[in-house]
């Protein structure tokens, strides 16, 4: 045994690189403290590794969740710019993401450390190392197709494994007491990804990289690069005594260095006895055993330290950017027509549960109902803002039309898999209850043609598009669906962000008419 | 000192099983109360919700003396690791394989990065851009286990 001493202990540049590609993808502070997701442009781009873009943080899209939405989107166009960005990270880096850049590894590393028996590597982790590629075929890329005929996008893999989702975007998000009432969202899924989780990090305590090793889709994806990635282990045939330490010393299970399990972590860069393995960017050397750095030290030192300024400033200018507010960051007030009504307080984006509201004085007649004299806003108990809005294939939706009626909103998109399920619920509601006026208003994000969309149902629920920011005037912000009841007098009764069913739209809707 | 480390790491490895346990349990115990036929009042309508800040709290600090518990042989297991110190020289493993030739790498690096280059391009022409920026700006309820 060799003795360590106290530079063991301290991290090592990789653990570094780790932690600093962990802050640089979730460099939005300020979503943690608000409990709000990122919304600017630079989601356009995918990050190279595993980070759930439903994370506070996340300041960059998950190259995964990014394409089996593109997957799924295949119906209407082909998942170009997904399938190139991923071949491009593939090719420049390989599995050297999952080795250096990807938060995943970072916590399962960091599970490891705890000191208890280790399950080593065989021929049996060897065996379940294919396992991913199954979860690659089958959750990534089956599901989401085998959706497409029915127009629901359905991201497999997100839904019902991903770790990081469930951690960094439910954990999150939901830790946040300003995300309270999203909690009631909260059910079978949640519970089921919830255990995956559990075991996929207590895993990670005795086996080496669980997650990445046995289930992760994208480093199945990024192996396939890694017999041509540009920066990764490299090892010089001449100088290879083929001893085995390098395979030895692993902890993934490769047959060969720099194979298609290879994380490029260059583990086996110090333990290679001729100096034989080194980490490369092309030709130039990033990593070499101490033996060969030993000479030029000082010169790597300098341009190592080089590198780390300019590292730290890239840092420190993402976080600056993405936490300084700005002036175009100030929110405008929706155009929503102004009621008659007293001002409008704060309006609190949470939406509440169904629950019967403290009533107005109600008038006799509902057919001819007074506005009742409670503030305009988004949450139960107040009055809805009032909103017109152009229906697809033609004429105008007034909400101040439908008083005396049971108002039934529902806020969907094309490219929301869970909208897009639940529009039969209300289409349903709509036939039983022929008085309660029901809509459905698309988000103002549109990425297909909804009228398209439309035509291949028979849907006789008017349909319109967001084009005054009624989502924002009843307390929407960037989850989809959202589904807004009013009373006769224009009241919300209810307004929850997330999947209905129809019975519990006629156990809210049923009583209100019998009123 | 390296016996007590021995079963300061068994400990530990107890601790993490009962962990994850406790864990799976509480969030098994929350969804099968809430989705009791006593607390359904039709399909898919629950008469109270599942999960509350209460109720999530309450079993957090129930499981807390166990978390304590385990950070506390956590520090000692850290603590004795260092003590004891010391590191398993690697075995040697016979690899397998070959590595593919420079020639062949170098054709597949340059058809590789123009294809990623015109699907880059294309996917910009054909709104791919837009469907990723869409998709990143909106919580993805089933994506993070909403639902």
């Amino acid at each position: 045994m060799k003795k360590r001493t106290f530079r063991d202990y301290l991290p090592t540049r990789r653990r570094l690189i780790q932690v600093y590609a962990a802050l640089l993808y979730n460099a939005n502070l300020k979503g943690w403290i608000k409990g709000e997701i990122y919304t600017g442009n630079t989601k356009a781009v995918c990050v190279p590794g595993l980070n759930c873009y439903s994370c506070p943080g996340a300041v960059g899209a998950c190259p995964l969740g990014a394409l089996q939405n593109a997957l799924a989107s295949t119906g209407n166009r082909a998942p170009y710019y997904v399938l190139g960005i991923i071949m491009l990270f593939g090719l420049t880096l390989g599995r050297t993401i999952c080795g250096y850049l990807c938060p995943m590894g970072l916590i399962q590393e960091l599970l490891y450390k705890i000191p208890t028996p280790k399950l080593p590597k065989s021929r049996w982790t060897k065996y379940l190392s294919w396992t991913k590629y199954v979860v690659l075929a089958v959750f990534v890329v089956a599901i989401p197709l085998y959706y497409v005929p029915q127009h629901i996008p359905v991201p497999g893999f997100c839904k019902y494994i991903c770790p990081a989702g469930t951690f960094e975007g439910a954990v999150g998000l939901l830790s946040n007491p300003v995300n309270e009432p999203r909690l009631s969202m909260l059910g079978v899924l949640f519970t089921r990804k919830f255990i995956i989780m559990v075991l996929i990090f207590a895993g990670s305590v005795f086996v080496y990289r669980v997650f990445c090793r046995f289930l992760c889709p994208l480093g199945a994806i990024y192996g396939l690069f890694n017999k041509i990635n540009i920066i990764g282990v490299k090892v010089e045939e001449t100088k290879c005594t083929h001893c085995g330490l390098c395979v030895g010393c692993c902890g993934m299970d490769v047959r060969r260095v720099g194979d298609h399990e290879c994380i490029n972590c260059g583990r086996c860069v110090s333990a290679c006895p001729t100096g034989a393995i080194s980490i490369r960017a092309g030709s130039i050397p990033l990593l070499e055993h101490p033996r060969v750095e030993e000479p030029k030290r000082d010169k790597l030192r300098r341009s190592r330290a080089i590198a780390w300024c300019a590292a730290l400033a890239v840092l420190a200018g993402a976080i600056a950017y993405f936490n300084i507010p700005r002036r175009e960051d100030t929110p405008e007030t929706p155009p929503v027509s102004e009621p008659d009504t007293p001002d409008t307080p704060d309006m609190p984006e949470a939406p509440g549960t169904p629950v019967t509201p403290d009533e107005p004085d109600e008038p006799e007649a509902p057919e001819t109902p007074e506005t009742p004299d409670v503030p305009v806003g988004s949450e139960v108990g107040m009055l809805g803002p009032d909103f017109t809005a152009s229906i697809y294939g033609g004429g105008e939706f007034d909400l101040a039309d439908t008083r005396g009626r049971v108002t039934v909103i529902n806020f969907w998109a094309t490219w929301c898999g869970p909208c897009v399920k639940e529009l039969p619920h209300f289409q349903a509601l709509q036939e039983a209850y022929p008085d309660v006026a029901v809509i459905a208003v698309h988000s103002d994000l549109v990425t297909d043609d909804v009228e398209a969309f439309l035509a291949q149902y028979d849907y006789t629920i008017p349909f319109a598009l967001d084009e005054s920011g009624i989502i924002a005037a009843y307390g929407g912000s960037a989850m989809l669906p959202q589904t807004v009841i009013l009373d006769q007098s224009g009241v919300i009764v209810y307004n929850t962000v997330g999947s209905v069913t129809y019975e519990l739209l006629e156990s809210v809707v049923s009583p209100l008419i019998e009123k | 000192m390296t016996c007590a480390y021995k079963w300061v790491k068994l400990a530990l490895a107890l601790l993490t099983v009962v962990l994850a346990a406790a864990l799976i349990y509480e969030a098994t115990d929350i969804y099968l109360t809430g989705s009791a036929p006593e607390n359904m009042a039709a399909p898919g309508v629950a008469v109270n919700q599942m999960y509350t800040r209460a109720d999530i709290a309450a079993r957090l600090r129930r499981i807390m003396p166990l978390a304590a518990v385990y950070l506390t042989v956590l520090i000692a297991g850290i603590a004795l690791k260092i003590a004891v110190g010391g590191r398993e020289r690697p075995r040697a493993v016979k690899p397998s394989g070959s590595a593919a030739p420079v020639k062949v790498r170098r054709a597949a690096r340059i058809a590789v990065f123009a294809a990623a280059a015109v699907f880059i391009g294309l996917g910009i022409w054909n709104g791919g851009l837009w469907d990723v920026l869409v998709k990143a700006v909106n919580i993805c309820t089933e994506c993070i286990g909403l639902g």
